[in-house]
């Protein structure tokens, strides 16, 4: 609970605005850790009843959020989204599947990324690599089109670069926006 | 015959405004740790990061108090969140209520320190005259 209080010209010491709290948590790296996409996994195998999930894609943004596009093991035809906010999933949400779509050739394992064993490396050298003046990472993205490619989007308030990272999570390109 | 029974009704009688005057005092004591609970955690809601031990683990251990004010129709208004964060920006809501009654609690305890300390201080010492009566 949050106690609102009405108090017209109050100095709240101690307290830090939400907007430069926001800021300074993007700064640190967002909450974007290896421990929140294994949580996340944890969650969605124990959500299915499974070892291992076969997945089409993760994302993974600021605050520890987490989205992840699951193979429902139970029927490898249909895909369910779900959310992880670094304590709870939340319930799947059925992703449509075009009739073009290869699922088959679209999907992978955790254990098929060792980058995402490692996503403080990947925040860390995306930034290090773009060098942009007050540049943070907006998201990481995996997804498998003809090989595993984790990409890292950095922003700063003037420029943009998308970095592509191999499946072992070496820098394989950057691509500026 | 009836002495035991007149005994214990003024033994009664007697403990009654003890208890009420018990249940005053711990009213006083709660209520008015609540007013200074409130009023100074608007003044100076950082007094609760004294708790954090207590809500934040490593290796998110860090607390931040955030506050998010908004107009509202009274004018304006502040909700305070306790947050652990840890070293990458990760960040656990812990809410208010937890750490604004653990304040309370610990408010409550100084009064009730205090009070008892105060009531030890000001009990005059009793004479050898006093002793004799």
């Amino acid at each position: 609970m949050a106690i609102a209080m009405t108090f017209g010209a109050t100095a709240c010491i101690g307290a830090v605005d939400r907007a430069d709290f926001d800021a300074a948590m993007r700064a640190r790296g967002g909450g974007m850790t290896t421990a929140v996409v294994r949580d996340a996994m944890a969650a969605l195998a124990l959500e299915y009843g499974v070892t291992e999930l076969q997945v089409t894609s993760v994302n993974i943004g600021p605050v520890e959020t987490v989205e992840v596009t699951v193979r429902n093991p139970a029927r490898p035809d249909q895909l369910d989204s779900f959310t992880f906010d670094g304590r709870y999933l939340s319930e799947p949400t059925p992703v449509p599947v075009s009739a073009h779509d290869d699922l088959d050739a679209q999907s992978f394992s955790l254990g098929e990324v060792p980058a995402l064993d490692r996503v403080e490396s990947l925040v860390d050298d995306a930034l290090a690599d773009t060098a942009f003046d007050d540049g943070q990472v907006t998201g990481i993205s995996v997804n498998r089109t003809e090989a595993i490619r984790p990409t890292v989007m950095v922003e700063s308030p003037r420029s943009r670069a998308l970095v592509v990272f191999d499946a072992d999570g070496a820098i394989s390109g950057v691509h500026p926006l | 015959m009836t002495e035991p029974v007149e005994l214990g009704v003024n033994a009664e009688r007697a403990r009654r405004p003890v208890v009420a005057r018990a249940l005053i005092w711990g009213m006083v004591i709660v209520f008015g740790a609540g007013f200074l609970t409130l009023t100074s955690s608007v003044i100076w809601p950082g007094q609760a990061l004294y708790l954090a031990p207590l809500f934040c683990e490593q290796p998110i251990a860090e607390a931040v108090i955030v506050s998010d004010t908004y107009a509202s129709g009274d004018g304006t208004s502040t909700d305070f969140t306790l947050y652990c964060i840890g070293d990458r920006g990760q960040t656990i809501d812990e809410g208010w209520l937890r750490p604004f009654l653990m304040l309370w609690g610990c408010y409550a305890v100084a009064i009730v320190v205090l009070v008892v300390v105060v009531a030890i201080i000001s009990r005059k010492p009793t004479t050898p005259e006093q002793h004799s009566l």
